[in-house]
C-alpha cells in the first residue's frame, strides 16, 4: 500500500516567488481592501494517507471530506496543501507553524503534543489500535492471545503490551499494511494494529473478512482535532462551532472508509503490567473513551468506498498528438509567461526548476502532475495557481509544447 | 593542467593514499607522508585530526586572514569536512548534499560541480537534519553519501557521475549523512534510522563498478551468535546503526564503526526494562565493530552501552593512535562517547584498557574495567513505570557528531563537548507518522551542573584527565583541529572561528564567521603556504528536540553555508 506520492514535486519558481505568493493566499487574512473575494481555507493534508486523505479525487479520504466540508459551512474555497507526514511533528512545523495551510486536521488531540504553538478544536472522531482477527478467533481479551502468533506495529503500544508476555510471540511490522498481509497470508494468527487502516484494508482489499475489534486502554485510543497555528485562535473558534453541525457527517465518513465503530474492548491495561516500559502523562485526554463516539448506526452498504474510478479529467486523459499550431501556440504561452521562472523556451540551469527534465522524474505520471501543479499552485514552493488565468485549452497547449523538449 | 603538474598532484595523490594506509606506528607519527593534504574526513583513516603543519603557529595566528570564501549555496546544517587532494579541496553542501564541489584549493575557484538528483521528499525522512558531512576521495573517484540513500561515485577531475548504488531505502527513515571510507578498492558505508525500525549493515561496493561486495549487518538475529541478547524478534528492527564514520587500521586490516543506540525507544521490548538486563544487552547496538574490510566479517564487538534506554548513540568517531601507556606502546582506539565515558580500547583485541568520564555523568559510576560494562546507577535508568530525572549527560550526549582530534606533540585530545542532562519517560507524549499515533518519548532538557552547555576540552587520554576546558554558554560547538603549529581550532554555535594554544587553551585569535560552525576545521599547504578552512552554517533540526535551549541554539546565529579559507 505504501507507494511513493503519486504527486510527486514539481519544480519551484524562483524563491522570490515564494514571497510574492505566499501573502495572497493567507487564508486567514482579511481580504484587502476594495477587493471583497471569498477566501480559501488551506487544509494540509497527506497527499497518500488513506484512509485519512489522499490527493486522488475518487477517494479523498476522511480528513480531506471533513475539510471541505468545514470549509463550506465557512464560507470559504476549500485549497489542499499537499505534504508528506512520514514524520508528524517534523510536517506539523513545516506546514502549519510556517504558515503554509490554515488548519490541519487529524491531529493526535492529546496534551503536550506539540506544545502550545499549536491549538485544537473540539475532538470530532476517536481512533486507536484494534484486534484484526478472522470471525472465530474470539479475541476479547488479552490472554486471548496466549499461545498465538500476533502481528505488532514497530514502537506502539500493541507491541510494547504484547511482548510483556512470554506466551505470546509478536511478530514486529514497520506499517500495518504489511502486518494485515502477513495476517491474510496465514504467517500470523492475529494483528493487533491501527485500527481505521485494519477497518480499511478489511474492506478495500479482503472483502470483511475480518473482524475489526477496537481495544481500549492506555496509549490505545486517541482524540482526534484539527489543529491551528496559536496565531489562529478566532478561526480555531469558527471551526469549533461548525464541527457541532458536522457530527453526522463525520459518522457518515467514518462509515464510508471503514473505520471501526464499535466501542473499544477493555484489553489490558498496560499499567497493570508490571513489565511494561509505558508510564503515561497523568492526562485524562490520553485515555479518555470516546465521549462523542462514531455512532454505531452505520450508513447503507453502498456508502462503502470502493476506490472510485478517477473522474474523466480532460487533462488528464492520455495525451492525443498534440498539432504543430499547438505546440507553437503552448511555446508562445509558455515564453510569454512561465519563462519568467522556468526560462526562454524552458531552458533553465537550476534543475529543480528545469521543466525538460519532466519526463525524466514524473514518467507517465508526467502529465497528470502537470495539470495538478498548474491547476492548484504549490504555494510553499512559488508556484502559482494558473487555473484562473488561463483556460484549459491553454494549459494543453502548454503541455504540448512541454513534451516536445523532455530530456530523458 | 601542464603535465608536469600532474604528475606532481598524482605524486602527491599516491602520498595521500599511503598515508592513509600507513601503520600509525609511533604516538607522534600519524600521517606525515600526507602532510600538506587533507586526505579524508578525519585527515587519515586513524581520524586523528592532527595537521603537522607549523607555518602557522602560536606565534603568527594572530596575524591569520581570510584567503577567500566559498559560498556552498544551501542553508542550514552545514557539516562537512572538505579534502584536499593535490592543489584540489573537495567539500558537500547539506541538503542532498545539494552539491558537491572541486575547488582549487588556493583561490577557491570553482573547477566543477555535482549535484546529484536528490528526490523532493527526503526531507520528510531525515530524522536529525539535511546534513552532508563530507565526501571520501580514491581511485581518482570521489564517493558522495546520499539523503536518499544512495551512494555515488563521480569523477575526480571532471565531476562526472560514473556510478550510483542504492545502500539502504530512505522511505523507511535511513538517510546517509557521512562520507564512506574506501579500503582495498571497496568503497564501505553505513546508514541512519536506529529509531525508525532500521536493522543496522556496513555494506561494501567496488570502487570501479559500485556493486555490493559483501553486506555485514551489526545487529544478529535469533538464530545467529548473540541473537539471544534481543527479547522476542525485536533484532529484525535493532537499530545499531551506523550513521557516522569508520576508521582503517592497516597493521591489523580492521574497519571500525560505532552503532547507534537500539530500536525501538521502549527497553520493555527488547530487554528487562531495568539495570538487571543479564543477557538481553541488545548486541551489538551502542557498540565498536571491528570489520574485516575484505570479507565484511566481523572481528569483534565492544559495547559501551548495554540495553541502552538513554538514546546513547556509540557512533562517535573512533580515533587510532599508539599511546604509551604504563611504559608500554599500546595499539589504543579512542572515543568520546554520548554516554559521557571517554574510552580507551586496545584495538588489536577489542578490550577495554580505561574509561572515565570527560563530561558531568550520573547514569553510571563507573565502566568496569573487568566485564567493560557500565556500573549503573539504578535510579537515573528510565524504564517500565519508573521515570528518571536529571539524568546527566542528555541524548545528545557528552559528545556528538562534531569531530575532536589528536596531537601527538601534546599528547592531547581536543573534544567539543556538551554539558546538557534530561528527564525521560516522566511525560511521555504522542507521536504519529503517517496518520498512526504512537506513544512517543519526552525528554525535557536543561543545563548541566555549573550552567555551561558546551566545552572546548583538552583531555589526556593517557591519564584520562581534563587538562583545560573552554566553556561555552551553548551546545553542539564545532569539531576541532590540532596542528603542528601548537594550535587548536574549533568553531562556536555563535559563529567565532577560534584559534587558542594547545597547550593551555589560550585563546590567540579569533573571527565571526557569521553563522554557528558545527564542522571540524582542516588545514593543508599548497606552494609553500599552509591554509586553514572552515564550513560554516549552522544546526537547524537538532535544537528542536531541546526545547528552551534549542531556542538559544537558533538566536544565537543565522542559518548558513559558506567554506572559508584562511591563510598568513
Amino acid at each position: 500500500m505504501r507507494r511513493s506520492q503519486p504527486l510527486s514535486r514539481l519544480a519551484a519558481t524562483l524563491v522570490t516567488g515564494v514571497a510574492l505568493a505566499a501573502p495572497v493566499r493567507g487564508g486567514a487574512q482579511v481580504p484587502a481592501p476594495n477587493q471583497p473575494e471569498v477566501q480559501t481555507l488551506r487544509v494540509c493534508a497527506d497527499p497518500d494517507d488513506l484512509p485519512f486523505s489522499s490527493a486522488k479525487p475518487g477517494t479523498p479520504g476522511l480528513y480531506v471530506e471533513l475539510g471541505q466540508q468545514i470549509a463550506h459551512a465557512l464560507g470559504r474555497t476549500y485549497e489542499p496543501v499537499w505534504s508528506l507526514s512520514y514524520f508528524g511533528k517534523f510536517t506539523v512545523r513545516t506546514t502549519l507553524l510556517a504558515k503554509t495551510c490554515d488548519v490541519y486536521v487529524g491531529l493526535p488531540g492529546v496534551k503536550g503534543f506539540m506544545g502550545p504553538k499549536v491549538v485544537y478544536s473540539k475532538p470530532f472522531l476517536h481512533i486507536g489500535y484494534a484486534i484484526m482477527a478472522r470471525a472465530d478467533a474470539h479475541i476479547t481479551k488479552l490472554s486471548d492471545l496466549a499461545g498465538k502468533s500476533v502481528a505488532v506495529q514497530f514502537s506502539t503500544p500493541p507491541q510494547m503490551l504484547v511482548t510483556t508476555r512470554d506466551d505470546i510471540r509478536s511478530v514486529t511490522f514497520l506499517n500495518p499494511e504489511d502486518a494485515a498481509t502477513a495476517l491474510d497470508h496465514h504467517e500470523v494468527d492475529v494483528a493487533f494494529i491501527w485500527g481505521p487502516t485494519a477497518g480499511y484494508l478489511n474492506a478495500t482489499a479482503y472483502h470483511g473478512a475480518y473482524q475489526v475489534t477496537p481495544i481500549a486502554g492506555d496509549g490505545m485510543q486517541y482524540p482526534v482535532k484539527v489543529g491551528f497555528a496559536r496565531a489562529n485562535e478566532a478561526l480555531r473558534d469558527q471551526v469549533d462551532h461548525v464541527l457541532d453541525g458536522l457530527h453526522p457527517l463525520v459518522a457518515q465518513l467514518a462509515a464510508k472508509y471503514n473505520l471501526p465503530t464499535e466501542p473499544p474492548v477493555a484489553f489490558a491495561s498496560l499499567r497493570d503490567v508490571p513489565d511494561s516500559m509505558i508510564v503515561l502523562a497523568e492526562t485524562s485526554e490520553t485515555v479518555e473513551q470516546p465521549a462523542a463516539a462514531p455512532p454505531a448506526a452505520s450508513p447503507p452498504a453502498e456508502a462503502t468506498a470502493e476506490p472510485a474510478a478517477p473522474p474523466a479529467d480532460a487533462a488528464a486523459a492520455p495525451a492525443q498528438a498534440a498539432s504543430a499550431d499547438d505546440v507553437a501556440a503552448g511555446q508562445h504561452i509558455f515564453n510569454g509567461t512561465c519563462s519568467h521562472c522556468h526560462g526562454p523556451n524552458a531552458v533553465q540551469s537550476v534543475k529543480r526548476i528545469d521543466l525538460r527534465l519532466l519526463h525524466h522524474r514524473y514518467g507517465d505520471e508526467m502529465e497528470s502532475v502537470y495539470h495538478e501543479t498548474v491547476t492548484k499552485g504549490r504555494p510553499a514552493k512559488g508556484m502559482p495557481n494558473w487555473s484562473k488565468v488561463f483556460t484549459e485549452d491553454d494549459f494543453k497547449k502548454i503541455y504540448a509544447y512541454l513534451s516536445t523538449i523532455q530530456n530523458d | 593542467m601542464t603535465s608536469k603538474f600532474r604528475l606532481l598532484s598524482s605524486a602527491m595523490m599516491v602520498g595521500a593514499m599511503l598515508a592513509g594506509f600507513a601503520p600509525a606506528q609511533a604516538a607522534d607519527a600519524p600521517a606525515k607522508a600526507d602532510a600538506n593534504g587533507w586526505a579524508s574526513y578525519g585527515k587519515g583513516l586513524d581520524n586523528t585530526r592532527f595537521s603537522p603543519l607549523d607555518q602557522i603557529n602560536t606565534k603568527n595566528v594572530s596575524k591569520l586572514k581570510m584567503a577567500y570564501a566559498f559560498s556552498l549555496a544551501s542553508l542550514r546544517s552545514n557539516e562537512a569536512t572538505p579534502i584536499v587532494i593535490g592543489d584540489t579541496l573537495y567539500v558537500s553542501s547539506s541538503n542532498g548534499p545539494k552539491y558537491v564541489y572541486a575547488l582549487d584549493a588556493k583561490t577557491g575557484a570553482k573547477k566543477w560541480q555535482y549535484e546529484p538528483d536528490i528526490p523532493d521528499d527526503v526531507m520528510q525522512y531525515a530524522c536529525c537534519d539535511v546534513n552532508s558531512r563530507g565526501v571520501t576521495f580514491s581511485d581518482g573517484k570521489i564517493f558522495v553519501g546520499r539523503l536518499d540513500g544512495k551512494l555515488s561515485a563521480v569523477d575526480a577531475k571532471t565531476g562526472k557521475e560514473l556510478w550510483v548504488s542504492t545502500v539502504v531505502d530512505y522511505k523507511q527513515g535511513s538517510v546517509i549523512t557521512s562520507p564512506p571510507i574506501v579500503v582495498h578498492g571497496k568503497v564501505i558505508t553505513g546508514f541512519g534510522g536506529g529509531e525508525y525500525g532500521a536493522r543496522g549493515s556496513l555494506q561494501a561496493y567496488d570502487v570501479n563498478t559500485g556493486k555490493q561486495v559483501w553486506k555485514t549487518f551489526t545487529v544478529p538475529l535469533a538464530n545467529e551468535p548473540g541473537g539471544d541478547s534481543w527479547k522476542g524478534d525485536s533484532a529484525v528492527h535493532g537499530g545499531g546503526v551506523a550513521w557516522l564514520v569508520g576508521s582503517y587500521d592497516p597493521k591489523t586490516n580492521t574497519v571500525f564503526y560505532g552503532t547507534s543506540n537500539p530500536g525501538p525507544w521502549a527497553t520493555g521490548v527488547r530487554s528487562t526494562g531495568d539495570s538487571n538486563y543479564g543477557k538481553l544487552t541488545n548486541k551489538n547496538t551502542a557498540s565498536t565493530v571491528a570489520i574485516d574490510p575484505d570479507t565484511g566479517a566481523m572481528k569483534w564487538a565492544y559495547q559501551a552501552t548495554p540495553a541502552d534506554a538513554w538514546d546513547f548513540d556509540g557512533v562517535n568517531e573512533l580515533m587510532l593512535t599508539d599511546l604509551k601507556i604504563k611504559g608500554v606502546v599500546t595499539p589504543a582506539l579512542m572515543q568520546a562517547n554520548r554516554n559521557g565515558f571517554f574510552y580507551v580500547l586496545n584495538r588489536e583485541t577489542g578490550k577495554l584498557i580505561s574509561a572515565e568520564k570527560f563530561v558531568p555523568a550520573n547514569w553510571a559510576s563507573k565502566i568496569d574495567l573487568e566485564t567493560g560494562r557500565p556500573v549503573e546507577i539504578a535510579d537515573k535508568r528510565p524504564g517500565p513505570n519508573h521515570p528518571a530525572t536529571d539524568i546527566c549527560p542528555n541524548l545528545i550526549g557528552g559528545k556528538n557528531w562534531q569531530p575532536m582530534s589528536y596531537s601527538p606533540k601534546t599528547g592531547l585530545v581536543y573534544i567539543p563537548a556538551n554539558n546538557i542532562c534530561m528527564s525521560m519517560s516522566e511525560e511521555p507524549g504522542v507521536e504519529y507518522k503517517k496518520g498512526v499515533f504512537y506513544l512517543g518519548k519526552d525528554f525535557p532538557a536543561k543545563p548541566g551542573p555549573d550552567g555551561y552547555m558546551g566545552d572546548i576540552e583538552a583531555w589526556d587520554p593517557v591519564t584520562q584527565k581534563a587538562v583545560w576546558h573552554i566553556k561555552q554558554p551553548l551546545p553542539f560547538n564545532g569539531g576541532t583541529l590540532a596542528t603542528g603549529g601548537d594550535l587548536v581550532f574549533y568553531g562556536d554555535l555563535q559563529g567565532n572561528f577560534n584559534a587558542v594554544d594547545a597547550k593551555t587553551g589560550a585563546n590567540l585569535w579569533k573571527q565571526q564567521l557569521g553563522t554557528g560552525i558545527g564542522a571540524g576545521p582542516i588545514s593543508y599547504s599548497i606552494d609553500g603556504k599552509q591554509y586553514v578552512a572552515v564550513v560554516a552554517g549552522r544546526t537547524a533540526t537538532i535544537p528542536a528536540f531541546l526545547g528552551d535551549i534549542g531556542k538559544l541554539m537558533t538566536d544565537a546565529s543565522p542559518e548558513g553555508g559558506t567554506l572559508f579559507v584562511f591563510s598568513e
